[in-house]
């Protein structure tokens, strides 16, 4: 089991900019679906700009990139998960209490982990890490 | 469950991490390129938190860290 633990925790620094990548990809993905409506999704087709949801659009759109990317990482990361707080307590709790039923799985799943990103950094691939600050 | 109680967290989410990629690859993606088409918005993410998981280890609220194991 040690030698298991060992040769995983080697991978974790890269790991967690992969994370940190994919994170924001799967954030962006939603800002340019509502903003952009590309891909077309049914959902998303009257989504104006300025309202809550095109606000939130932006976010993830801005905040999104800036992840993907590693600038202002931790920065970037405590605003997306203020902002899945937000999407979660206003799209999905009042549906009911539990996150299956309720259908925030996604927002729990994607606040957390951005909670986890902006305590723990972007990880040695980011424009941070080049920028020479962590 | 081993993941809750942080028991054996490595290996566990190693485990979790390729099989929510099986079930992506599976059960989403043959349903279109974009996972915001195809619902596996949620299994990509899955996948990705368990395997940083399984590369940090669960940190020091966990049986891991009561057993002196990291």
């Amino acid at each position: 089991m040690d030698n298991i633990n060992k040769t995983l925790a080697a991978g974790e620094p890269i790991v967690r900019s992969i994370f940190r990548i994919m994170t924001g990809l799967l954030l962006l993905q939603y800002g340019v679906a509502k903003l952009l409506k590309f891909p077309a999704v049914p959902m998303f087709e009257k989504v104006e700009p300025l309202s809550l949801f095109g606000v939130a659009a932006m976010f993830e759109l801005v905040f999104g990139g800036l992840l993907i990317l590693g600038l202002f990482s931790r920065l970037a990361a405590f605003i997306l998960c203020g902002e899945m707080a937000f999407a979660y307590f206003i799209g999905h709790f009042p549906r009911g209490f539990i996150p299956l039923l309720n259908g925030g799985t996604l927002a729990i799943m994607l606040c957390f982990s951005c909670l986890y990103l902006a305590c723990a950094g972007g990880g040695p691939w980011s424009l941070d890490a080049m920028r020479g600050k962590r | 469950m081993l993941l809750v109680v942080g028991l054996f967290t490595r290996p566990a989410a190693f485990i979790l991490s390729g099989e929510m990629a099986v079930a992506y690859f599976m059960s989403h993606a043959s349903k279109g390129f974009y996972p915001l088409l195809n619902g596996g918005t949620l299994a990509i993410m899955y996948c990705f938190a368990f395997l940083y998981l399984s590369t940090a280890g669960a940190g020091p609220w966990s049986l891991d860290a009561a057993m002196k194991k990291d």
